[in-house]
């Protein structure tokens, strides 16, 4: 199934094909190749009214995840009924959010970039941080994706929850 | 234009060129039908003067890419959405799409329909991603199609005061 990629934004430079790459191996790692996936780049004015109108937050944010298949368990896939269905939902990336803090704090842009995406494939799939309960089971989480991910491609994420609680 | 762009007009039609690395990069567009409709329902409760979205121009535009080494040219057309935005809302569609892909004789000015053409309608993403991260490696980007937008406007504008003035001298005319 097919993962869609928009750049809606001209503030940061995004290269699709690496960024396609660290997201269709997120699939994989998750086992979710077979539902469709959007991930939409905006820059901060777009994001924080995403912000204000869904989460009464006015301020940018780096991620805002809206999943297709609402109140999932966290830990178990979505169970289709139809062609329709195989869909996760879209994650909203807010890159220009998250370019200028990885400014402030010396971190590599793609990096945070690849865990930002695997925390909001983690709010598609039912996850939360609400509680320190919910926060610990999705710390647990992104932490095994990105073992994995970092087996695979020699880095060194960490879940973007790490600091969270 | 930002990125070292030589503009050229002729009329209605426009062409920016560029080289870089042994490579001739040539956008090239027209103004006229460039501007889209604009909804024509009034807002609840709006006066009909009252903040009247402004007119701006998104002509569809080709990029030729020619390295200097061969005889062919890779052209890529390129498209504005077509759907326009709600105030108080924002876009949703990339800010320009590739439509058609397509090899031309390098120097020859009419796209050939024998030539074969790629559509993107049913292209796998991944191959658009790697023919859009190839435009932006060429100066044609997000920032690039917004100022296009920009250049375009302001060309059309001219065209239109320019008609405007040459109508009325002709309708004076005895």
């Amino acid at each position: 199934m097919s993962l869609l990629i928009r750049n809606l934004q001209r503030a940061i430079p995004i290269r699709r094909v690496p960024l396609r790459k660290n997201i269709e191996q997120i699939r994989r790692i998750l086992g979710v190749q077979q539902f469709d996936l959007g991930v939409i780049c905006v820059n901060n004015r777009h994001i924080q009214l995403l912000n204000r109108n869904y989460r009464w937050k006015d301020s940018p944010t780096d991620v805002l995840s809206f999943p297709f298949h609402e109140n999932l368990t966290a830990g178990e896939l979505p169970q289709p009924c139809a062609r329709g269905e195989y869909n996760l939902g879209d994650i909203f990336l807010g890159v220009e959010h998250i370019y200028q803090e990885c400014e402030e704090n010396k971190e590599d842009f793609y990096s945070i970039l690849t865990v930002t995406i695997a925390h909001g494939m983690c709010h598609l799939l039912g996850y939360k941080h609400s509680t320190e309960a919910e926060w610990q089971q999705m710390y647990e989480k992104e932490a095994q994706i990105l073992l994995e991910l970092n087996r695979l491609s020699d880095t060194n994420l960490q879940p973007l929850t790490k600091h969270h609680f | 234009m930002s990125g070292g762009w030589e503009l050229d007009v002729h009329g209605t039609e426009a062409k920016l060129v560029r080289k870089v690395a042994g490579e001739t990069v040539t956008v090239s567009f027209n103004i006229n039908n460039s501007i889209p409709p604009s909804f024509d329902e009034a807002q609840e409760g709006q006066k009909p003067d009252e903040q009247e979205p402004e007119l701006t121009s998104t002509p569809n535009f080709v990029v030729e890419v020619t390295k200097d080494d061969t005889k062919q040219t890779l052209m890529l057309d390129c498209h504005y959405p077509e759907d326009e935005v709600a105030p108080g809302e924002e876009e949703d569609s990339d800010i320009f799409s590739i439509r058609e892909v397509s090899f031309q004789p390098t120097g020859d000015s009419e796209w050939r329909d024998n030539n074969y053409t790629l559509n993107t309608d049913s292209l796998d993403w991944a191959l658009y991603d790697h023919l859009m991260d190839f435009l932006a490696d060429r100066g044609v980007d997000n920032t690039f199609a917004d100022e296009l937008v920009d250049l375009s406007t302001a060309l059309e504008h001219r065209e239109y005061i320019r008609f405007l003035e040459d109508l009325k001298l002709f309708v004076k005319c005895q």
